[in-house]
């Protein structure tokens, strides 16, 4: 009876309790769950690292993340539905070089400055790969046969306007090549190197990685900023002379207009969640390199990689 | 067999591993039967399970819900004409009719066993001759690719069931459908009228929603549900006899080695295996005339077929570290989550752990078939629901599967679209297989187009200088010319 009585009293007690949180909790940031959109597809690479940063970072933000797939269009799909939620802070956009690509192509009508951005989480380097049975051991010997040999060489991407294809045409400009650029799309790049289809490919260096241990590619050249510390050995484009960095970057991007105290919650909340070990184990074994940069240093950061982007597209021809 | 073999079978019957296993295949069938949910979705909820988990143990579990989900896919299929997976589509076609004739459980354990004996096919293949298959695969490139899409595309005519035109009507139309969007290689949009979610164009899982299920709901409206017939009361004969079995033999072998083989090959897909399955099998069979109607074979073919992709894509992954289709791809992921790389050195450095994966792949064929033999009976049930009240359940089913795959309404508009495209092509009776078709094989024939032409920079003969694609074209030809020569012969006749 007694133990009844408390039962409705403890009741009556959590009631009360969620009726005050919920009325003096109203301004106080965040209060529920926060949708967490991913510009591609369950399963693909910006899926798993998403969901797992989402889930590192839920204890230092104090609300559950929910990510939720928009793939399509390139990454346009989640940028659109992300510019048109409430900049109320309880959506987020997963980003990538999606952003910068999309929309320099002007299949989405904006740029990437219509968003606010919050922080980038880090990258990873899209090497330029051949088979281990090709004959050029070094990058410039490959340069030197491509000159010989113009218009001969078939370089695999993935996908006309894609980052990996931008890597190759700036190649092809700063140094002077004439290639041929083959659109493979993401899932037949590796059998098609492999398989002698085309004799190059520029690949996520995860992809390739496994390719590299196995004996059967080897890389080239990276177009990082810095060298790779799982490939100590492979000169980057900017140590060779050439201005090529470009980084298949992730980080995170919420809808114009979101107050300032709230981007810089989020801000320390994904610092904090890209350092937690759950999700620094699985950047580390998925070739996803943590560089984390605040949000002033990540604008600067989106200009630059947006003006070679820009500047990429109209040496290929696909903006005029 | 060898100790090391020996090792990893009992490894792999601890019980933790087996409970891993069972988890797998539960939640599989559960995913594989609700339409709009994958199976890639579903390995994505349970990735960040497994990392916490063995590597031993983590395999169990995804492979479990791999082979048990496209065993799922065939019981929505058969039981309320909805593809839960899009391997699954075949399986309709004779796969439903079977059950409106009240043989529901007979179709369902068809299906299983096929399933069952595909998958044990595909193990044989992976553990005896993965490396000889996988080298072959790899000499799949653009134009081979091509030439096996298009010799998919040419079933158009032998679905085309009374008339050749209207079959081609249907396909092409399905193709023409499939042009909208962002241009998969040039990323250029297409008949899009600016509207930005149409640049993700027509997800063919909608569209197959919608052709299958939706039909049959609207015509529940116009007739009446109330005087729709019910399915036959009382099901015969809840599992196919032991005789019923032995004379489909011929059939689920030929499933086997088709699904293996489109499995091996990155980049060719399941559906495409489902369909050729069927095909063959149909031409193969005494019984020719009566494919869809609900016919045993016609259950059967396609059902080996996609249990065969599941072991056939798993021998590039396992092999060279390539994945034969998008479910690989994500198993790929969590072996590199483990620390494990695959490719040849795989068989080298843990060599126990690939047998793990033999013996875990067997467990959850297993499981599947034991597991979907006994409830056979719940599932046959669910037809005995009044028709005006699991109507509108199915209806539900539909909208919030569209919704699911992408997270946008504007799926949902594609499947009611199609939904209603499939009523009136069936009220005049064109044939629904041939737009099906081009809706699956569509992108693919294009890409693969596309790029063997600008690798032969414009040059056409490639199709003919490659041994491989020339044998398919002829192929193609064959079976395009084929039924038209037969149907000019007859009308001479008349």
């Amino acid at each position: 009876m007694i133990a009844k009585k408390f039962g409705y009293g403890m009741f009556i007690c959590v009631i009360i309790l969620s009726f005050s949180v919920a009325a003096f909790g109203g301004g106080k940031y965040p209060s529920k769950p926060v949708k967490f959109l991913i510009p591609f597809g369950a399963g693909g690479s910006a899926d798993v690292m998403g969901r797992a940063l989402a889930k590192g970072t839920e204890k230092h933000f104090g609300q559950p993340f929910v990510p939720i797939n928009k793939p399509g269009a390139g990454g346009g799909i989640m940028y659109t539905a992300l510019k048109s939620s409430k900049p109320d802070g309880y959506t987020v956009g997963w980003n990538s070089t999606s952003v910068l690509t999309c929309t320099n192509i002007g299949n989405v009508p904006f740029m990437y400055d219509a968003f606010e951005h919050v922080c980038r989480i880090g990258f990873t380097a899209m090497p330029i790969a051949v088979r281990s049975d090709a004959p050029w051991k070094t990058f410039g010997e490959f340069v030197d046969y491509v000159k010989k040999n113009p218009a001969k060489i078939k370089i695999g991407n993935a996908g006309t306007g894609s980052a990996t294809h931008l890597t190759a045409v700036l190649m092809e400009q700063e140094l002077g090549l004439k290639v041929i650029h083959v659109p493979l799309g993401g899932k037949r790049r590796i059998p098609s190197l492999l398989g002698g289809e085309v004799e190059v490919i520029c690949v996520p260096l995860p992809e390739a990685a496994p390719h590299v241990a196995g004996g059967n590619a080897r890389l080239l050249v990276m177009p990082t900023a810095k060298r790779d510390p799982a490939f100590p050995d492979i000169p980057t484009f900017k140590e060779l002379g050439y201005p090529i960095v470009i980084e298949l970057f992730r980080g995170l991007s919420v809808p114009k207009g979101t107050p300032k105290s709230i981007i810089r919650k989020l801000e320390k909340a994904f610092k904090k969640g890209s350092q937690e070990p759950s999700f620094t184990k699985i950047a580390k074994k998925r070739g996803f390199n943590i560089s984390f940069m605040g949000r002033k240093k990540f604008q600067r950061y989106l200009e630059d990689q947006n003006e070679l982007i820009a500047r990429a597209y109209k040496i290929s021809g696909l903006v005029k | 067999m060898s100790d090391v073999a020996l090792a990893a079978l009992s490894d792999v019957l601890r019980l933790p591993n087996l409970i891993a296993s069972m988890m797998g295949v539960f939640f599989g069938l559960f995913i594989g039967a609700s339409p709009g949910l994958t199976i890639s979705l579903g390995m994505v909820l349970l990735l960040p399970l497994t990392f916490a988990l063995s590597p031993v143990t983590s395999f169990c579990l995804l492979l479990g819900l791999y082979t048990s989900g496209m065993t799922g896919g065939s019981i929505s299929a058969i039981l309320l004409n909805i593809p839960g997976t899009p391997s699954a589509s075949a399986t309709a076609i004779d796969g439903h009719e079977m059950a409106k004739k009240g043989r529901a459980g007979e179709a369902i354990g068809t299906a299983v066993i096929s399933s069952f004996f595909g998958g044990m096919f595909s193990l044989g293949c992976l553990v005896l001759i993965a490396p000889a298959i996988a080298k072959f695969a790899l000499r799949f490139g653009a134009p081979e690719l091509f030439a096996l899409v298009l010799l998919g595309l040419t079933l158009i005519c032998s679905f085309g069931q009374r008339s050749i035109i209207k079959g081609l009507i249907s396909g092409v139309i399905g193709l023409i459908f499939m042009t909208v969007g962002l241009d998969n290689m040039m990323g250029i949009p297409r008949f899009t009228f600016g509207y930005v979610e149409l640049q993700a164009g027509v997800s063919f899982l909608p569209a197959l929603i919608g052709l299958f299920a939706i039909p049959q709901i609207l015509e529940g409206i116009v007739i009446g549900a109330q005087v729709i017939p019910k399915y036959e009361a009382k099901i015969s004969g809840l599992l196919p006899r032991f005789k019923d079995i032995t004379q489909l033999f011929k059939t689920m072998v030929l499933g086997a080695l088709v699904g293996t083989g489109i499995g091996a090959i990155p980049g060719a897909g399941g559906p495409i295996a489902v369909f050729l399955s069927y095909d063959y099998a149909k031409r193969i069979s005494r019984n020719r005339t009566l494919f869809g109607t609900g016919l045993a074979e016609g259950v059967a073919a396609p059902e080996s077929a996609n249990n065969g992709v599941a072991g056939g894509a798993m021998i590039p992954m396992l092999t060279l570290g390539i994945p034969g289709d998008p479910i690989t791809a994500i198993l790929l992921g969590a072996l590199m989550i483990q620390g494990l790389t695959p490719g040849p050195l795989l068989f080298q450095t843990n060599a126990q752990f690939v047998y793990s994966v033999f013996w875990a792949f067997l467990v959850a064929n297993i499981m599947t078939l034991f597991l979907t033999l006994s409830t056979i009976k719940v599932w046959v049930r669910l037809l005995q629901v009044p028709k005006r009240i699991l109507l509108p359940i199915i209806a539900i089913l539909c909208i919030v599967g569209s919704y699911a795959l992408h997270n946008t309404f504007f799926d949902t508009g594609v499947m009611l679209f199609f939904g209603l495209l499939g009523y009136f092509m069936r009220k005049y009776e064109f044939p629904v297989v041939p737009m099906l078709l081009a809706i699956i094989l569509g992108p693919a024939l294009e890409e693969h187009l596309r790029i063997s032409l600008i690798i032969s920079q414009g040059d056409p003969s490639i199709f003919i200088r490659h041994p491989i694609s020339l044998v398919f074209i002829i192929i193609s030809l064959i079976s395009f010319i084929g039924p038209l020569l037969k149907r000019i012969r007859a009308s001479e006749e008349e």
